[in-house]
């Protein structure tokens, strides 16, 4: 054995010395320009091989790790912050006059600070003690909206597991930390078909209905805030959801769920993370995806029509004779080039409330939101939004919202890199009923740092 | 023994990398200081070489019971001075190195059927014909979240640099084999990043953000091809004469070879080949894309 390895190696000395001797008599016969094209060629084989071996190394992760860090300052300008005033002696509305202990105006949400729906403070209103997250009591100040780390394995070509969670940095109260995380996605994908178009999900993941969850993260959204319905349709459910599209070019999309609760925002009233009752939420959304032509040939855009809708037991009632729904329609418009997108959505629902399990009934008449958002340049957005939300709400007779809101958004972006963007919003919350106007515009900020 | 032999061995190894000249610092090497660089690599090589030689005998002085003698290093060669840069002009456009046939050539003309797709996008080409690297660039734009072109053809060699028009960000990679490449995330405004083909084959490109955007660049090692006309013929000039293998390749279709004799007076072929549904593809990270990707 060692003698063969001697032998090898005499004879690889051997053979190098005699490939040398041929190296270099070739090597003398090149001109100078074949000489500088050989080595050029090599240089360029050797380059793109180290890429290719460090691409390779990077791809050999088993899991891929991103997430974003939202820094906020934001200013509100009035009302102590608060987006709700009480209708003292049932001034504005006599109507509710002996049918509820309280009864409020305005709307809780309206002077959101981030994309997670907070306010900048819910106000000191009587008879309830309610988690404030921000509490800014009207002050402006910074803000770590939340540090949201995401991990997404593919366990086979056609099986994704993805689990996001935010960090959500607060203040403490009573020596104890206010800082809280949630569990946001975490949910198994299931690519059945090779064409990729129909997936199977399990887990809690994002809702059917409406078009706003897919700008519910602030690394997908254009600008900070959300709208005034986003409460009801920015949740993650837990459950089950399938969704296919369908026809050349996806012109139609399918999706459907069946799951806890209703698709609400979890810190709000009309959702159920691990459900109090039987009763199953189902919900659905069709859409229509529709190439524009224009003038000269060319696409002029994308337009997606879609109407999606929601039924299921009330959220946190003990037993499932309430019902919980909604309706609504959307449309999304994306030019080919992508400078320009216009979403517009509207959504009516209804929840009988149980007073005997103290849950909030819902009538909402009506809400929706029209919005703009343009690249002035690649690196420069503004966003135009204008909303309304007409609704009521209610718990047993104790206390009654009256919430007769719009709202109108002007927003700038600067997108630095794909790292980093910076982002500010001036929200002017107004009422449209013949009553107190309530101070609470916000200014807010973001800074969003993604990785 | 073994210990002390490894660890001559490990020493050895970076005292040869130590007295190696050092590297140019210029960003741009002429052509001697690249040369020199070669041979640095081919000297570290030989003192490699050297070193695994005397590990060899003195294991077998080792079993012979004779006593271990280390022969010194040979002296490391000192590469050539390098002489005043020398200028090369560089160009931007496409220069493919046209195979310059050494004997006689001739014409390969034919015709290719095409099942279940365009011809338009049907290429053909001379596979065992090998040329050197060739130079230059060609552009595929990514804009209205779609590359453009969708299918090229390249040479061996050449650059192919894709600009992005689009406000949104877009990443480019592929992981064909040996012309794998990632090119991060860019958008409008920012440089065009490219890659180089070096490799023939299929070269299979993607987006990172959008699953939609895809596109086929075919590398041929030569410059003996030819795109199918509509009515499905094509023809291929200055073929070296004898027996050669020729490839019809379309995106989303099984590449189909067949040999053709080459005489002086020509030759002829008739291909067929099926187009199939495209299928779905993973991201750069070997993940599904997911329902929502677009």
């Amino acid at each position: 054995m060692k003698l063969a390895l001697i032998a090898l190696a005499v004879g690889l000395t051997a053979f190098g010395a005699e490939k040398e001797k041929d190296q270099d008599k070739k090597e003398e016969e090149k001109s100078d320009s074949e000489r500088l094209d050989s080595l050029e060629d090599k240089v360029k084989e050797l380059e793109a091989a180290l890429r290719r071996a460090e691409e390779s190394l990077r791809a050999a992760q088993p899991v891929h790790v991103s997430g974003y860090a939202d820094l906020g300052f934001f200013m509100p300008r009035g009302n102590g912050g608060a987006g709700v005033v009480e209708d003292f002696a049932n001034a504005t509305f006599p109507q509710y006059q002996g049918r509820y202990g309280w009864v409020f105006l305005g709307d809780l949400l309206a002077p959101v600070v981030n994309s997670r729906g907070e306010a900048a403070d819910l106000g000191e209103l009587p008879g309830v003690q309610r988690y404030d997250s921000v509490h800014s009591r009207g002050a402006p100040g910074f803000i770590a909206n939340e540090i949201n780390v995401t991990l997404s394995a593919g366990l086979s070509e056609q099986l994704l597991a993805t689990t996001s969670v935010n960090f959500v940095p607060r203040s403490g109260n009573d020596f104890s930390l206010g800082d809280a995380f949630d569990v946001d996605i975490a949910q198994l994908e299931w690519i059945p078909f090779v064409n990729g178009k129909t997936s199977f999900f399990v887990g809690k993941f994002d809702p059917v209905i409406g078009i706003e969850y897919r700008d519910r993260k602030p690394a997908s959204r254009f600008g900070v805030t959300p709208s005034l319905i986003a409460r009801y349709t920015m949740g993650t459910p837990l459950g089950i959801k399938a969704r296919t599209k369908l026809f050349p070019g996806d012109l139609l999309t399918i999706a459907a769920a069946v799951t806890n609760g209703s698709s609400g925002q979890e810190q709000f009233h009309f959702y159920d993370e691990v459900d109090t009752n039987a009763g199953k939420t189902v919900s659905g959304r069709v859409s229509l995806k529709l190439q524009l032509p224009a003038p000269g040939g060319r696409a002029l855009g994308e337009l997606e029509l879609g109407a999606s809708g929601e039924y299921g037991a009330q959220d946190r009632a003990l037993d499932s004779s309430g019902i919980l729904w909604f309706i609504g329609g959307d449309l999304l418009f994306t030019s080919s080039s992508g400078r320009v997108q216009v979403k517009a959505q509207v959504l009516r629902g209804m929840g009988e409330g149980r007073a005997v399990d103290q849950v909030y009934g819902l009538h909402l008449g009506s809400g929706g939101y029209l919005e703009a958002d343009v690249k002035v340049t690649p690196m420069i957005g503004v966003l135009g939004r204008g909303e309304w939300r007409d609704a009521f709400v209610w718990l047993s007779d104790e206390r009654a919202y009256v919430t007769k809101s719009w709202r109108g958004t002007l927003g700038a972006r600067v997108t630095f890199n794909s790292h980093v963007t910076l982002k500010a919003e001036y929200l002017l919350n107004g009422e449209y009923y013949a009553g107190p106007q309530i101070p609470n515009d916000v200014f807010t900020s973001s800074l969003l740092l993604s990785y | 023994m073994r210990r002390f032999l490894i660890l001559a061995l490990v020493v050895s190894l970076p005292a040869a990398a130590q007295t190696a000249p050092p590297r140019p610092k210029s960003a741009k090497p002429t052509i001697d200081q690249l040369i020199a660089q070669q041979q640095e690599l081919m000297n570290e090589l030989v003192q490699q070489r050297t070193i695994l030689l005397q590990l060899l005998q003195a294991e077998r002085a080792r079993a012979e019971g004779k006593p271990v003698v280390f022969s010194p290093l040979p002296p490391i060669r000192e590469p050539e001075p390098p002489s005043e840069p020398e200028v090369v002009a560089r160009t931007a456009t496409p220069k493919p190195r046209k195979v310059v046939p050494t004997g006689p050539s001739a014409t390969v003309t034919g015709q290719v059927n095409v099942k279940g797709g365009k011809p338009s996008e049907v290429f053909v080409y001379v596979d065992d014909v090998r040329a050197p690297l060739a130079r230059g660039t060609f552009e595929i734009q990514q804009k209205d979240k779609q590359f453009q072109p969708r299918v090229a053809v390249v040479q061996r060699g050449m650059t192919v640099v894709f600009p992005n028009y689009d406000a949104v960000f877009h990443n480019v990679f592929s992981v064909s084999p040996g012309n794998s490449f990632d090119l991060g995330t860019y958008q409008a405004g920012d440089p065009a990043k490219s890659a180089v083909m070096t490799t023939p084959g299929v070269v299979d490109i993607f987006c990172n953000l959008h699953s939609r955007m895809t596109a086929s660049v075919l590398v041929v090692p030569n410059s003996l091809y030819a795109k199918v006309g509509a009515d499905g013929k094509f023809r291929i000039d200055n073929v070296p004469v004898g027996n050669h293998r020729l490839v019809a390749w379309t995106p989303n279709g099984t590449p189909v070879a067949q040999s053709v004799e080459v005489g002086t007076g020509g030759g002829e072929a008739a291909l067929s080949i099926e187009v199939a549904e495209r299928a779905t593809h993973t991201n750069k990270y070997g993940q599904p894309y997911g329902s929502y990707g677009d």
